[in-house]
C-alpha cells in the first residue's frame, strides 16, 4: 500500500484530527480494530513528542508508577499554552508493513526538520513503548 | 471535541465503603493533549477542596493518551501523599488496555463500576 501523508499545523487542536485520519486509512488498508486502536495511539504520541520537540515541555517519571512520557510542564500554569509553536507544520506519514504500520511524524519550520517514528502492531505494547 | 468534566461526591453511608466522602470526577469525550487540561484543573480542584478520596469514572471516554495518564497519575500521587486514594473506573478495551499496559491498572484499582470503586 502507498505511503498515506497527512499535514497539518503544529499545534494540540488538530491531533486528533490526525489520529481519526490514521485510523480511517488503517481500517481502510483492512486492519483489524485493535490493530486500527494502536495505530491511532502510536500517532497521538507521536505528535505529542513532535509537539513537545517545540514547545515548553519537561520529560518526567511520575511516582510511584513508570510512565515515562513526557508530561506537560504546568507547574507555572503556562505549558498547555506553550503548546503551539507558530507556523509549524507536522507530517504524518502511515507505511503499512506485512507485521502492521510504521508511523513517521515530522515537524518542520522553515530552519529545521526533526523527525519521529513510531511503530504500531498487533500488539499495542509496542505502541507505547517505542514512543518514549 | 470538548471534554467534558464534572463532579459529584458520591452519597456513602457511614462505615459501608472505603470512604466517607469521595468526589466522583465524571470524564465525558476524549482525553488528549488538547482537551487534557479541564481533567486537570478539575482534578486540582478536587484536591484543593480537601477531597483525597478520588473516583475518575472513564465509562463515558472514547480515548485517553499519556497526557491524559500523566494527571491522574499526578492526583493519584497527590491523594497519597494525603493519606487518600485515586480509582478509575473504565469498562471499553480501548481505555482499560491503556491502563493495563503502563501497569497503572492496579495502581489505580481499575474497577467496573464505581459502587466496585468505592469498595461498596
Amino acid at each position: 500500500m502507498p505511503r498515506s501523508i497527512l499535514q497539518i499545523p503544529a499545534s494540540p487542536d488538530h491531533i486528533r484530527t490526525a489520529r481519526l485520519v490514521a485510523a480511517a486509512v488503517a481500517r481502510q488498508a483492512g486492519l483489524d480494530e485493535e490493530q486500527v486502536d494502536s495505530i491511532a495511539l502510536a500517532t497521538d504520541e507521536a505528535c505529542i513528542l513532535a509537539l513537545g520537540e517545540s514547545a515548553d515541555w519537561t520529560t518526567n517519571s511520575p511516582e510511584p508508577v513508570g510512565t515515562k512520557h513526557a508530561t506537560a510542564s504546568d507547574q507555572d500554569g503556562k505549558g498547555y499554552e506553550a503548546l503551539a509553536p507558530d507556523g509549524r507544520t507536522l507530517t504524518i506519514a502511515l507505511d503499512f508493513e506485512d507485521t502492521g504500520c510504521a508511523v513517521e511524524v515530522s515537524v518542520a519550520n522553515a530552519e529545521s526538520e526533526t523527525r519521529y517514528d513510531e511503530v504500531a502492531d498487533a500488539d499495542p505494547h509496542d505502541a507505547i513503548d517505542r514512543s518514549r | 471535541m470538548d471534554l467534558q468534566v464534572s463532579v459529584d461526591q458520591l452519597d456513602v453511608a457511614a462505615g459501608t465503603g472505603d470512604a466517607d466522602n469521595i468526589a466522583v470526577v465524571k470524564v465525558v469525550g476524549e482525553v488528549d493533549v488538547a482537551s487534557v487540561e479541564s481533567l486537570d484543573s478539575e482534578l486540582k480542584a478536587v484536591a484543593a477542596a480537601g477531597s483525597h478520596h478520588i473516583i475518575v469514572d472513564l465509562s463515558a471516554v472514547d480515548f485517553i493518551d499519556s497526557t491524559g495518564l500523566g494527571v491522574i497519575v499526578k492526583a493519584l500521587k497527590e491523594a497519597r501523599d494525603n493519606q487518600g486514594w485515586l480509582r478509575v473506573v473504565a469498562q471499553s478495551d480501548r481505555v482499560t488496555k491503556i491502563f493495563s499496559i503502563t501497569g497503572l491498572d492496579s495502581e489505580v484499582g481499575l474497577s467496573q463500576s464505581i459502587q466496585q470503586a468505592a469498595g461498596l
